[in-house]
């Protein structure tokens, strides 16, 4: 019977939690000297440019839900928080855009998933919710309820929240602190490659990506790899494990091999 | 501004290495199709209104992008004008452009920044003028350049802000240092209004407006490019895929190159293959009978969800909330957000199906929908668990 619901009613969406925005409201905590403010926004797909403009392709292309507004204002001041909160299709998916959007030298904080801090602002990823708070107010107990609200809505919206596995595949040698994204779709401006996880890297002076696909599985990942050799106009039967340089006209040498579902790789330029 | 001086400016310093990978070299290469990758592609050439400034009719919007090589192949092939903003990729997406440029002769690319300051209830703040100023430093910083050909006044909606005089005078001041060589306004709604103010500002060189087939509202639209093109006024148009994707896009974009008032488009390709799709129409921009015939569909095709029109309202016996519920199957259907559905549905207090007991529906959905089956389909989610859609 379950399972007839979810055919019923889209899987893909339902295995995904989510807090509708009255409930994402419900989680915000009190905070002393501020008050919660009563104006819920809410934005879709359709109309995400309304509210951010040109900069909703970015959070559209990690496969944006919706985005629910929220704000507190001060007591006794026009001063207030604005807190946005990004649900997106899965973590990978709010990962691809915190990740595009976060700033190495931050002061990063242990909030939800990872968070991190700059003057006025805190940001931080938890489940499938990317968040973004702002203010213009410059006070120590600004930035404090800034730390409050962001903890307490971080544990509410996925206690759980980690970052992406996959990452953990990448070396850590020579890895460029906090360089590591992910590329929902199109990797290197390749539509056969779709999703990929990658990370900057630097050793004796030069610099190069790494990178990772999950393919699903091995044949896909094969099946991948054989799209990119044709691409090249490169004849070769790729083995698995076997490593695979690909002359890439528009980003120059790539290498790779495949080893069961993923194809792990470098890049130079 | 200085903690948002402070931020941004180690933004420049430090952060941008991360996530961007920067070639130092064009590298001599051949396309798929055997010709150079630096033959620049024929395409029809514009001039975008009193700026004087010549540009093919494919322009790139850089806002998506991650990949410099595909803004570099974009050059090869002949873009010469691309449209950033301050705020895209929070300020990454500059960088890029600028790492880019910084080997390139001045001369041989247009670019466009965009500016955006906070407003709160649509209005703007006393400090809107000190706060577009600090944002155009950082983005010149980051793009690495004297000047920008365009800086827009970004995502106007209302003539009232078209004709904020605080923040105009700071582009003149701007314009007249040399600091951007033109001054525009952007726009995503209410577009006609803007447009029209900043014909009669007698101060914009430049309007970047949303401009697709699907629009509902092309005849003003229409009406005000015609005007600004006629008085002067460059016409950029954006959002020409109508954000939508699963679109034609050879015939969305021809489509907007039929407009002779429209200058360029920026359309923001993210692939290889999507970049040669976009040159393909620039280099041959007549529609093809096929692509006629999808843009004629387009127009008489019923929208997949509800326009919310509310021509229904009246019509319904049950006087059900018919709009209500198709956004509910908006969320659920289009969305796959069965939640939210099943939270709006609940709040509306129906039993099962509230059309069971119509023999007929009168409504008559202005955008041809299956009124009484839509509401079937999503009304059941009333008695779905919760769990199940958790």
């Amino acid at each position: 019977m379950k399972q007839l619901f979810y055919f019923f009613f889209l899987l893909p969406a339902v295995t995904v939690a989510a807090q509708t925005p009255a409930q994402l409201r419900a989680c915000l905590p009190e905070v002393e000297g501020w008050t919660i403010a009563g104006k819920v926004e809410s934005f879709t797909p359709e109309n995400l440019y309304d509210r951010i403009n040109g900069a909703a392709d970015a959070f559209l292309s990690c496969n944006f839900a919706e985005m629910t507004q929220l704000s507190y204002n001060r007591i006794n001041s026009d001063a207030y928080i604005t807190i946005q909160c990004y649900r997106h299709d899965t973590p990978p998916d709010a990962y691809c855009i915190y990740a595009g959007e976060r700033f190495p030298d931050a002061e990063f904080l242990d909030i939800g998933a990872e968070g991190y801090r700059e003057p006025q602002m805190l940001n931080f990823l938890s489940g499938s919710v990317y968040v973004k708070m702002e203010t213009h107010d410059k006070s120590a107990e600004a930035n404090e309820a800034l730390e409050k609200i962001a903890r307490t809505l971080a544990a509410k919206i996925d206690a759980a929240s980690t970052l992406p596995a996959l990452l953990q595949r990448l070396p850590e040698a020579n890895k460029v602190e906090r360089s590591e994204l992910y590329v929902s779709q199109s990797f290197l401006a390749h539509k056969f490659l779709h999703s990929a996880y990658m990370a900057q890297y630097r050793e004796n002076g030069n610099e190069y990506r790494r990178f990772i696909i999950d393919a699903g599985t091995p044949d896909a990942a094969k099946q991948m790899i054989r799209e990119y050799l044709a691409f090249a106009k490169q004849d070769a039967a790729p083995e698995e494990k076997e490593l695979i340089v690909i002359n890439d006209r528009y980003n120059g040498r790539v290498d790779v091999t495949w080893d069961g579902q993923y194809i792990i790789g470098r890049t130079y330029e | 501004m200085k903690n948002l001086n402070r931020r941004h400016f180690l933004r420049l310093t430090a952060a941008g290495s991360a996530g961007l990978f920067i070639p130092s070299k064009l590298p001599a290469v051949t396309s798929r199709t055997g010709r150079p990758e630096t033959e620049k592609i024929n395409m029809e050439y514009r001039t975008l209104g009193r700026t004087g400034i010549k540009v093919p009719v494919l322009s790139m919007g850089v806002m998506r992008a991650d990949n410099p090589n595909l803004v570099k192949a974009a050059m090869r092939s002949g873009i010469v004008h691309f449209d950033t903003a301050h705020g895209y990729q929070e300020g990454k997406n500059e960088l890029m452009l600028g790492k880019i440029f910084k080997d390139m002769p001045r001369e041989s690319f247009v670019v466009a920044t965009k500016i955006k300051v906070s407003a709160r209830g649509g209005t703007f703040g006393k400090e809107a003028p000190e706060e577009f100023m600090e944002k155009f430093n950082i983005s010149m910083q980051r793009l690495g350049l004297d000047y920008v050909d365009i800086l827009y006044f970004h995502a106007i909606d209302s003539r009232e802000a078209t004709l904020y005089e605080p923040v105009l005078k700071v582009m003149q001041d701007l314009k007249k240092q040399g600091r951007t060589k033109n001054i525009g306004v952007s726009t995503h709604s209410n577009e006609p209004e803007v447009i029209n103010a900043a014909v009669d500002s007698g101060v914009y060189d430049v309007v970047l407006t949303s401009y697709n087939f699907k629009q509902k509202h092309l005849p003003e639209l229409n009406a005000a490019i015609d005007r600004a093109a006629d008085a002067g006024l460059g016409v950029v148009a954006m959002k020409t895929m109508a954000g939508a994707k699963d679109i034609n896009i050879p015939a969305a974009l021809k489509w907007v190159f039929q407009n002779k008032n429209i200058h360029t488009a920026i359309p923001g390709f993210t692939a290889f293959d999507e970049l040669d799709v976009c040159l393909a129409c620039a280099t041959n921009p007549q529609l093809t009978g096929d692509e006629k015939n999808y843009l004629a569909q387009a127009d008489t095709a019923p929208s997949l969800y509800c326009q919310q029109c509310n021509s229904c309202t009246t019509q319904c016996v049950k006087h059900l909330p018919i709009p209500d519920l198709m956004r509910a199957y908006m969320y659920n259907y289009g969305y796959r957000y069965p939640a939210k559905a099943k939270t709006l549905v609940a709040e509306l207090n129906l039993s099962g199906n509230p059309c069971a007991s119509c023999t007929s529906c009168e409504v008559k959905c202005t955008n041809g929908f299956a009124v009484a089956e839509k509401v079937r389909d999503i009304a059941r989610i009333a008695a779905v668990p919760q769990e199940f859609l958790a």
